[in-house]
């Protein structure tokens, strides 16, 4: 079975979690519990350059942690998406909800 | 154990114009990386196709474990085929639940639980706007959903 695999690390002060694998109907609430987790420590990028398939429970999970974020006043960023991420947020019309960036400096 | 039942894929290949490929699957959560597997080894899919194919298809096989479970015998067969150009894919099933949920799959715009943190509506809105068409079937014998792309 295909796994998804998280890890987080601290870049430059920013806690970054990197996400490879498919978040779909099968995987999206581990996401969530990780997701969670990282942003009660904080702000927090997510990394997704190496996500496979991107489904809407999965894309829910990042709406509710972006609705989270800014009631707590923090900060979550989605990096580099890959192209079917970038596809699956597209297809929601909702891109402009999502804050993508392209490097961690695009935060400075 | 890999419960998916052995994939079948056909067609004139060579021309690219008619093509098919199917698959009986049990519909289970586990059962979304047998589909996703299926749908990558698709030769005559175009790689401007692939992606949106993955999704939308995803979608609603996810669609289905959450509204259309228990289906009558446990599975769905799923076809892949291209027609005059055309990629569709058609999901066939006898679900208890299907001919009334089938009534509320209009096109409306999502709503957010924030209870259960889950969009409802969302997985629709995607498949619509990766596909041309989402049709949505309930019948005696069999229930449908066809998308074209």
């Amino acid at each position: 079975m295909t796994q998804l695999d998280i890890s987080e690390r601290q870049e430059g002060g920013i806690l970054v979690l990197s996400v490879a694998g498919p978040i779909n109907s099968y995987t999206f609430s581990e996401f969530q519990e990780k997701l969670d987790r990282a942003t009660a420590k904080g702000s927090v990028v997510i990394e997704m350059e190496k996500v496979t398939t991107l489904s809407s429970a999965g894309i829910g999970v990042i709406m509710a942690a972006l609705d989270d974020a800014e009631t707590g006043g923090k900060g979550l960023s989605i990096l580099r998406p890959s192209e079917i991420a970038r596809l699956a947020f597209e297809s929601t019309g909702f891109i402009e909800r999502f804050p993508v960036i392209s490097s961690l400096k695009d935060l400075a | 154990m890999d419960r998916t039942m052995t994939p079948v894929f056909s067609g004139t290949l060579s021309r690219r114009r008619s093509a098919e490929a199917t698959i009986r699957l049990i519909v289970e959560k586990s059962g979304v990386f047998a589909f996703e597997r299926f749908l990558d080894r698709i030769d005559f899919v175009l790689p401007s196709e692939r992606l949106r194919l993955k999704l939308a298809a995803c979608e609603i096989y996810d669609n289905l474990l959450r509204h259309a479970v228990p289906l009558v015998d446990g599975t769905a067969v799923i076809r892949v085929s291209r027609r005059n150009g055309t990629l569709y894919v058609g999901f066939h099933f006898k679900s208890p639940s299907f001919a009334a949920y089938s009534l509320r799959t209009g096109d409306h715009d999502p709503v957010f639980d924030r209870t259960s943190r889950r969009w409802h509506g969302m997985g629709l809105r995607m498949v619509r706007k990766l596909s041309t068409s989402l049709v949505f079937r309930a019948g005696e014998l069999c229930d449908r959903v066809f998308i074209r792309f």
